[in-house]
């Protein structure tokens, strides 16, 4: 009961005509994903970050985050997370460590989209990418929302110097995902940290 | 649309029902003798009471479904097209599943960046939505060109809140008298493509418990559908 | 049931009963309220409940499964069988909920803790109280439920985290609320009520008495062992959406009526069989909820009869990794080894194992773990790299 007053709180919160806090447009060519870490993006897409409560990650968007998203993140170090726990005295979403082997990199990716409210999240081919000189791993992503829509995705980890960069780009699976599959995985090859 | 009610602040309560249009830019109107898939109309009545709860009516909102759809049935036939019927809760397995619940995401999508609650930068050139390929399926399972989906939520003040207004009015203050809220969505099937979507506010003379008013709220929503 | 209550059911139209139940005199079977009633109100938001279960990603509609559980939920219900429809949903919570037009809601959290089928059928039988004794009825009636009721059905929680990275699984708040949930919130006597239903009509079936207080005791146990500090502060609860929780008073009373009746049957290898098919993928979703102390209690229940322990010593591998406190990386090292002496161990386990030893500084024994992975899982497409911690090994030694 109490989760929907706070879910409405933060969905007004994000919907209030004055807010400070906008989404922004991030025109394609050099985007700035965090500290030291840049993409290229082959076409213009909307920045959500400003308004999604996200730390250390970028989300983007072309139609709208029920249609696509994009998330990037910084190099990522112990403790931290994808998905911000509601109570942050509390792990209740999935944290990294940076002596996570590759297949719980993955495991990691995963477990953030569950703690994003999909379900049903599943991963398969896993296979080798080189990005910036560095070998990480990219993954195919199965999910559904719970009004059973099904969602594809792709995801990725690459380490460097200790510290893990993920991609994760997601959309539904009727139309949406291989729609904007290209820019979102050229995207992902353009990761430089 | 169960998921989403978003009171649109650029809509006025007024005398007459008044609507707030988008259309996608080249929209050619079907042809005559068109088959327009009418998708039952997902609504939500209440009653709003003194103290301002929303008791659900089950017979209210039966009523509304089955005016609204009247309505609808003989605006698609006045405007010499024909047309099919669909319940969506029987064609929620397999694509056609899919396709019904994708609309659901992206007509939450049009309600939130075209009506201002939030920018969208990347749709800054014209209303361009779609459903994707994909619903050349649902054009081809129920042979049609077009699928129109209506969707209706909204509360009606019951006398004890109209009371309280009264008295609240006299003390200077205003409380919401109910309202119901409606929006359409026509897809070309062949394209996917929404190529029309209007979001209406229902004025008193159209009260869709009714069948005159709920013939009174269609007429008024779907004045201008490239139709 | 409250006078205000009773008067609203007086004022149903009521369709024509059938016989009344053997046992104490509920609800006629086969009600239908007055559309234009409150009661009919609550049907209707009920009915788009239900169609939204039926159509949720969450459904397991697995035949097999669906044909046990309603078999136990009419083991309990007796002539009330037939105007009750059961969903399963996959959520890693307690929870089985029933609405007045009958729809019934049975999570896998809860198959997951009931040990036999006794102990499911209390639980069921105890919604099934809930719904004979109209408690929803008069809990809709109260405002409060109507109000949070309609937010829920108007805003979905999910959408509102949909747009943002935020978590919407904290504990005992969910993503999943439905508006039976909201409704399902019950009072101390109601809780009792139903607790008392759901025993006679569990003993009626001539399952075991002790099973009543047995699940609600286990419950408590598993709160009390919480990796969260909110959780265990809270008093357990008989079902995740509740606010009146499993008291110790409850528990006594339902030890006291255990007394008074002779032993029945539990019924444990049959209900592990039936959901022997779900049980990884389920454990995989508790484990979801990142509540690692109380998975590894839930995980120690599940393996006091000796069943499943290949499947159940991974799982367990699973909770410590990642977990990840001082010492659990050689806890999970030896609850994998433990799986791999089982015949039903996931095949993932020799896999995990290498990496551990490897890590633990053995690798002669990731080595072997490795290649043994690499013979049982022919089209894994992680096999690369496997592979190449092997190849890595070979040439660094």
């Amino acid at each position: 009961m109490k989760k929907s007053i706070v879910s409405l709180a933060v969905l007004g919160a994000a919907l209030a005509l004055a807010a400070c806090e906008t989404v922004t447009l991030a025109p394609a060519g050099a985007y700035a994903v965090g500290k030291g870490s840049n993409v290229t993006l082959t076409r213009a897409w909307s920045d959500f970050t400003p308004i999604s409560g996200l730390k250390k990650v970028r989300m983007l968007s072309i139609d709208g985050p029920l249609l696509n998203r994009l998330y990037l993140s910084e190099g990522l170090v112990t403790g931290d997370y994808i998905v911000q726990p509601a109570n942050r005295r509390e792990a209740t979403t999935p944290l990294y460590d940076s002596s996570m082997s590759v297949t719980e990199q993955v495991e990691f990716v995963a477990n953030s989209v569950t703690a994003m409210s999909y379900e049903r999240v599943a991963t398969s081919g896993v296979r080798p990418v080189q990005v910036n000189g560095q070998r990480g791993v990219r993954f195919d992503i199965e999910a559904a929302t719970e009004a059973g829509l099904v969602i594809k995705g792709v995801g990725q980890a690459v380490k460097s110097d200790d510290r893990l960069f993920v991609a994760i780009y997601l959309a539904p699976g009727e139309h949406y995902f291989a729609e904007s599959l290209a820019s979102a995985e050229a995207t992902m090859d353009s990761v430089t940290f | 649309m169960k998921r989403l009610l978003i009171v649109v602040a650029c809509l006025l309560a007024a005398a007459c029902t008044t609507t707030d249009t988008r259309t996608a830019l080249s929209v050619t109107p079907p042809p005559p003798g068109a088959t327009i898939l009418l998708v039952k109309p997902d609504i939500e009545l209440s009653l709003l009471t003194a103290a301002g709860l929303s008791e659900p009516r089950a017979d209210w909102t039966e009523q509304a479904v089955t005016n609204v759809e009247n309505a609808l049935e003989l605006s698609v036939a006045s405007s010499s097209h024909t047309f099919r019927l669909v319940d969506p809760a029987d064609a929620m397995q397999g694509r056609s599943g899919q396709l019904l619940r994708l609309h659901e995401a992206v007509g939450n999508s049009i309600l939130v960046f075209e009506y201002g609650l939030l920018p969208l930068p990347t749709h800054q050139a014209g209303f361009n939505w779609t459903l994707g390929e994909g619903a050349q399926s649902l054009a081809e399972q129920y042979g049609a060109d077009y699928a129109l989906f209506t969707f209706g939520r909204g509360n009606y003040a019951s006398s004890a809140r109209v009371a309280t207004f009264v008295v609240m009015s006299a003390l200077g203050v205003g409380i919401p008298l109910g309202n119901q809220q409606v929006f359409t969505s026509l897809v070309d099937l062949r394209t996917g493509r929404v190529v029309w979507f209007n979001v209406g506010l229902a004025g008193p003379s159209a009260d869709m418990r009714n069948p005159q008013g709920a013939q009174s709220l269609v007429e008024s929503m779907m004045k201008g559908a490239p139709l | 049931m409250s006078r205000r209550a009773a008067a609203f059911v007086a004022g149903l139209l009521l369709a024509t009963a059938s016989a009344a139940p053997a046992l104490a005199q509920h609800r006629a079977p086969g009600l239908v309220p007055d559309p234009t009633s409150v009661e009919g109100g609550l049907w209707g938001v009920m009915e788009r409940a239900e169609q939204d279960a039926k159509n949720s990603a969450d459904l397991n509609d697995d035949p097999a499964l669906n044909d046990y559980v309603r078999g136990v939920v009419c083991r309990v219900a007796s002539d009330y069988c037939d105007e009750i429809r059961v969903y399963i949903m996959d959520r890693p919570y307690l929870n089985a909920s029933m609405a007045p037009n009958g729809y019934m809601e049975v999570w896998s959290g809860l198959l997951l803790r009931a040990e036999n089928e006794a102990q499911l059928a209390f639980v069921l039988g105890h919604e099934l109280g809930h719904f004979l004794e109209n408690h929803s009825l008069e809990r809709w009636n109260n405002q409060k439920a109507w109000a949070t009721a309609a937010l829920v059905i108007s805003v979905g929680a999910g959408a509102a985290g949909a747009y943002y990275g935020v978590d919407t699984s904290a504990i005992g708040d969910l993503a999943y609320l439905t508006a039976v949930a909201s409704v399902m919130n019950y009072s101390r006597t109601q809780e009792a009520q139903a607790d008392a239903i759901g025993f006679e009509r569990m003993v009626a079936a001539g399952l075991e008495p002790t099973a009543a207080a047995a699940i609600w005791r286990q419950q408590q146990a598993e709160t009390r062992a919480s990796s969260f500090r909110s959780v265990r502060q809270r008093e357990a609860m008989g079902s995740v959406f509740r606010t009146h929780p499993l008291t110790a008073e409850r528990i006594a009373a339902l030890d006291a009526m255990a007394q008074e009746h002779p032993g029945g049957l539990e019924e444990r290898e049959r209900y592990r069989a039936a959901i022997r098919p779900h049980l990884s993928a389920w454990l995989a979703e508790d484990l979801s909820r990142r509540d690692f102390n109380a998975s590894l209690a839930l995980t120690e229940r599940l393996e006091r009869d000796g069943l499943d322990l290949g499947v159940l010593e991974f799982h367990r591998g699973q909770i410590l990794r990642q977990r990840r406190d001082a010492g659990d990386l050689e806890l999970a090292r030896d609850a994998y080894r433990n799986a791999t002496e089982y015949e039903d161990a996931p095949v993932a386990a020799w896999r995990e194992l290498g990496d551990l030893e490897m890590r633990l500084e053995d690798p002669q024994a990731a080595a072997a773990a490795w290649r043994t992975y690499l013979d049982r899982a022919t089209t894994a497409d992680d096999r690369w790299i496997v592979e190449d911690s092997l190849t890595a090994l070979e040439t660094s030694s």
